[in-house]
């Protein structure tokens, strides 16, 4: 014997307030994936006795950064070098590294900015940080990889990682 | 961390972040007509959308393919609605043309318009040395839609049983349409305002 069931209006009205529920937690605007996400090299250079860092942005991104940031009027490079040396750290045995500016080039969308500090002691513990743009996107992801002494190293920063070394 | 797993961690939280909402209703919706038992299907399906976006994101980073991005961005929801109107259409798998299995082809073609999606992203940060970032990130994006393909499976599952309990005749076909037609009004939304033209 066949069990009779109720017309589907009971049962579409059931599904209605679900449905209610994952269109509200939609993105409503026609958003693209894009990828919120910044590129770091940091390379040794030894006849400069030195570190390069190259930190590579999205244009769009770094500039909505610096505008977001404000501050006092200067220079586009200015600003640029403060927001780099400010949200990048490198640091070692507990003490930050200063930076240098060595410039900026545009490929494309992205920039490329250029950081330089004075090489480390061999066999020197180094802890990086990459803070760049976690005030614009929840879902920024910074990339960190560095060559040194021959080995490579990656590290990853989301929103509240801390320093993490370069092992 | 190794580069590999830096990159791949980098494509898991690409793909399974709420706010890029696109990819993870692709995924939702090739799963849409499966149930807990068709797992292998399902696997299957994602798997080729995961080898057809590798295809496109290897070409486009290597700077082999150019495509423009607001045709790509306009096309991804159209793939979605694409699936959503196959999911509902198709009533009979066992009638369908092949039984059903062009849908891993499908899949993979679609694939290739996502994949299409980020690579210029990702080509203008991976300028040397785009093997190993490739691969892992690839590897990370094919974690994270496992991941959301067993969240999806649960979901439709607590679905089920609850349709089940209302006493809704066909409560599987009931899960289908319902979840279909809610994807394919949110992406024809998407496709709208992406249009180029």
């Amino acid at each position: 014997m066949r069990v009779r069931r109720p017309a589907p209006r009971r049962a579409l009205a059931a599904c209605l307030p679900a449905l209610a529920l994952v269109l509200a937690l939609l993105p409503r605007a026609a958003e693209a994936h894009p990828i919120h996400s910044t590129l770091t090299e940091i390379r040794q250079d030894p006849a400069a006795r030195a570190l390069e860092i190259s930190v590579r942005v999205f244009a769009d991104d770094f500039g909505t950064a610096l505008r977001r940031r404000g501050g006092p009027p200067r220079s586009w490079e200015a600003a640029a070098f403060a927001y780099a040396a400010t949200h990048f750290t490198v640091m070692e045995a507990g003490r930050s590294l200063p930076f240098t500016w060595c410039g900026v080039r545009r490929r494309g969308i992205v920039l490329w900015l250029c950081l330089r500090t004075s090489a480390p002691a061999a066999g020197a513990r180094l802890t990086v940080h990459n803070r760049m743009h976690f005030e614009l996107f929840e879902d920024q992801v910074n990339v960190v990889q560095a060559t040194l002494g021959g080995r490579r190293h990656s590290e990853l920063f989301t929103r509240g990682d801390g320093l993490k070394p370069l092992r | 961390m190794s580069e590999l797993l830096t990159f791949a961690h980098l494509g898991f939280l690409h793909i399974t972040d709420p706010r890029g909402a696109d990819h993870v209703l692709f995924i939702l919706v090739l799963a849409a007509i499966y149930r807990l038992r068709d797992w292998r299907q399902a696997m299957a399906v994602v798997t080729a959308f995961t080898v057809g976006h590798s295809v496109t994101l290897a070409l486009a980073v290597t700077g082999v393919l150019n495509l423009p991005t607001a045709l790509i961005e306009f096309l991804i929801p159209v793939t979605i609605v694409a699936t959503a109107a196959e999911n509902l259409l198709v009533r009979d798998r066992a009638g369908a043309p092949w039984r059903g299995r062009y849908r891993p082809v499908f899949a993979g073609v679609f694939g290739l318009v996502h994949g299409a999606g980020f690579a210029n992203y990702l080509r203008s940060l991976f300028v040397d040395g785009v093997a190993v970032p490739l691969l892992g990130f690839n590897l990370g994006i094919e974690a994270g839609q496992v991941a959301v393909l067993a969240a999806a499976t649960v979901l439709f599952a607590g679905l089920d049983r609850l349709l089940d309990g209302l006493r809704a005749p066909s409560p599987f076909r009931l899960r289908v349409v319902a979840v279909s037609a809610v994807i394919a009004v949110v992406a024809a939304g998407w496709a709208v305002e992406r249009s180029p033209w």
